[in-house]
């Protein structure tokens, strides 16, 4: 089954675009079938902006990512669309074509995008200091000598408010708390200024304290040095705390997008109407039952035919719900279902 | 310098007028419970691990994982256990099951057969009779699974071991615990791996409702699950403890599910009691700032509050880490992350105090301050 891919989705008249995907669908073939982690995903950001991706575990989330940067693991491989990426007086390019291993990709990863990953340790080598990895990175990308680049993350740690960085940037991740290797992951992502954030699931392993914490840091950050941020998370208190924009993904298939506001006002698919409704809120009656989704998220290689998200559905109604299209329920706001007015 | 006398709260209140030397000496009539409504009483509960050095491993200080933590949980109810990581929330938990011995307290349960028993110092075989009535919920669907046992084989466990069922009895009863949890009976004979991560914690709750215990410790039970799956996981606990009686230690860092669940509160900060309240009295109305700082992280999930970026906000976020707990600062634990720090708190340790009926708390300045709590919606 083939789903429309929504009209491409116009570029906030709040800035000018910085990135553009364009009907993405990323695969995997294997022996069970072919999953297909991302299937049809369109979506701007503008620069400054943030973008909240939710959804939940297995929706490809962190696949669209990593799409982006071009390191989607192997045997998955971008089959069709476009990463249209924007550069400041420099022509557009394409990522989604590029050599995954060429040098031009490789000036832009990690320097004009940056990538925070959920676990810290996953991005911090064990046997190198943090200021060994950092100036690494300031060396190759900023062309930087040792003297200065050494600097130049002291002074970034210290942004980031890590305790004492002339001390801490001799110290091994294992040396550090969580939050603070969370910390230094972030010193370490923006010390060549991005143009583009990637934050995947970055407090999820983090006390709320350090959340908070995080959350405001990565704030101030972002105002200072006027990056984009794509935001993965599945907290959608985290979403309505942060981000402009939110595209909720199910089964690789962005189901709803729209601004932050219309998104917990008005959702317009079930599903995002289900995810706010089953999470327990502060000052909420307690005792009260919560409203589940039934059932689980499906096999990835044994999608649902017709929408998706049909068999969960209290709304489903066979014959209406065969091929869902993009309805538009408000000014920057579209769902993927065929009773969104019923919603 | 004015001393607080030494008070030991009783955590629910109305029951309270015992003496320092009923807590030491608990047992006279018939057990060291206090009220037949309760069935755990929690008693300056202590656990501090050693930390050695060199060839001789000799002591050279303690982690105080857990610090004098005295609570009570009556009958078919719910306590809330939060901190940050490190407070000594699972120690806690596990000191209870006795997954290890404390330090010194005493951990009293109420026994349908034996009355009032310790379980800190039973014996290998009373504590062998009486392990069905406590059991534990994980949070890692994942770890607290053999991969190699079936289904049959990891519910049934308890019951084999407890020689409470065996052959097609346990089978039966296996059965109906699967369909109890919604899952679906024919599944006995399936491994593990082959079920999502909601379906493995229901499989681990079948596994800990089989002996049919009373008291369920609950580590984390659904932080590691998906939202959608959270809520299936929430609402099936509640069914399961109305339905059964059970009471549950809840144990979690997620003050929101914490909220939803629980009937009463306990705050734990460097393996100490900080707070402890009733649900809505401590989240409207929390008594020690640590409690305050805990609900002004929580997210909120409404675009229309955000509270990120404002001036007031930041002034409640707390600032570094947790202490370390074998080197905990003087005075209070939490005066070097407190706002409202004054000389005293750095000085004079706390006392728990119960400061309004039900309600102790653990900080000098309680009267004096007004904390915000959360509004109810």
């Amino acid at each position: 089954m083939v789903v429309a891919a929504p009209a491409p989705l116009r570029v906030q008249e709040t800035g000018e675009a910085l990135l553009e995907v364009r009907d993405l669908r990323v695969q995997f073939p294997l022996d069970e079938g072919t999953v297909r982690a991302v299937d049809g995903l369109s979506y701007s950001l503008a620069r400054g902006r943030t973008l909240g991706v939710v959804g939940e575990s297995g929706c490809g989330k962190t696949i669209t990512a990593q799409a982006i940067l071009r390191i989607v693991p192997k045997p998955g491989r971008i089959v069709s669309g476009e990463i249209i990426y924007h550069r400041v007086g420099r022509p557009p390019i394409d990522l989604a074509r590029m050599d995954p291993y060429s040098d031009e990709i490789r000036a832009i990863r990690g320097k004009e995008i940056a990538y925070i990953f959920q676990e810290p340790m996953a991005s911090l080598s064990p046997v190198h200091t943090i200021g060994h990895q950092m100036i690494e990175r300031i060396r190759l990308h900023l062309h930087m000598g040792g003297g200065e680049a050494r600097k130049r993350a002291i002074a970034m740690l210290e942004l980031v408010g890590m305790p004492r960085p002339s001390q801490t940037i001799d110290r091994y991740p294992h040396q550090l708390s969580g939050g603070q290797r969370q910390r230094a992951v972030i010193a370490m992502a923006l010390v060549c200024q991005p143009s583009l954030l990637i934050a995947d699931e970055p407090t999820t392993a983090l006390d709320v304290t350090t959340e908070a914490q995080i959350l405001e840091l990565l704030l101030d950050l972002q105002r200072d040095f006027g990056m984009a941020m794509q935001y993965i998370t599945h907290n959608l208190g985290v979403v309505a705390e942060l981000v402009d924009d939110v595209i909720v993904i199910y089964l690789g298939r962005p189901v709803e997008y729209g601004p932050v506001e219309d998104i917990f006002d008005q959702p317009a698919h079930p599903y995002t109407r289900a995810l706010l409704r089953s999470i327990p809120k502060l000052g909420k009656k307690s005792r009260e039952r919560l409203e589940s989704i039934r059932g689980m998220v499906p096999d990835p290689y044994r999608v649902p035919a017709g929408c998706a998200y049909h068999p969960r559905c209290p709304l489903y109604q066979p014959g209406t719900c065969d091929a869902p299209e993009y309805v538009q329920v408000g000014p920057r706001h579209w769902a993927l279902c065929a009773r969104a007015e019923a919603v | 310098m004015t001393r607080f006398p030494r008070f030991r709260p009783s955590p629910f209140g109305a029951q309270t007028s015992r003496t320092a030397s009923s807590w030491a000496n608990p047992g006279g009539n018939g057990g060291g419970g206090t009220g037949e409504s309760n069935l755990l009483e929690v008693r300056e509960l202590r656990k501090f691990f050693p930390i050695t050095q060199g060839l001789l491993k000799r002591t050279v200080g303690h982690v105080r994982a857990v610090d004098d933590v005295s609570f009570t949980i009556p009958k078919g109810k719910t306590l809330g256990l939060v901190g940050e990581s490190g407070c000594g929330k699972t120690t806690t938990s596990r000191l209870i099951l006795r997954a290890f011995d404390p330090s010194s307290g005493s951990v009293w349960f109420n026994d349908r057969r034996l009355g009032w028993v310790d379980v800190t110092t039973l014996d290998k075989n009373s504590l062998r009779g009486l392990r069905p009535n406590m059991q534990m919920i994980f949070q890692d669907p994942y770890s607290s699974l053999n991969p190699r046992m079936t289904l049959v084989e990891v519910i049934g466990e308890p019951l084999l071991v407890n020689n409470i069922a065996r052959g097609s009895e346990l089978h039966d009863r296996v059965a109906y615990l699967l369909r109890r949890v919604g899952l679906r009976p024919e599944y006995v004979g399936r491994y593990p791996h082959g079920f999502s991560g909601g379906q493995r914690q229901r499989i681990g709750i079948a596994r800990a409702l089989a002996p049919s215990p009373r008291l369920v410790v609950c580590d984390e039970p659904v932080s590691a699950l998906d939202v959608s799956i959270q809520a299936q996981i929430l609402n099936l606990l509640q069914d399961l403890q109305q339905e059964f009686g059970l009471t549950y230690l809840f144990v979690a860092h997620d003050l929101s599910v914490v909220e939803h669940i629980s009937d009463r509160v306990a705050v734990m900060y460097v393996g100490k009691l900080v707070e402890l309240a009733d649900t809505e009295d401590l989240y409207q109305r929390p008594l020690h700032p640590y409690t305050e700082a805990l609900l002004a992280a929580v997210p909120t999930p409404d675009p229309h509050r955000r509270r990120r970026g404002a001036v007031q906000q930041k002034q409640l976020m707390l600032r570094g880490e947790v202490a370390d707990p074998s080197n905990p600062p003087k005075g209070c634990y939490f005066h070097p992350r407190c706002p409202y720090a004054v000389e005293r708190c750095r000085v004079e340790t706390p006392q728990l105090r119960e400061l309004q009926p039900k309600h102790v708390v653990s900080c000098h300045r309680a009267e004096e301050l007004t904390l915000q709590g959360v509004t109810r919606e």
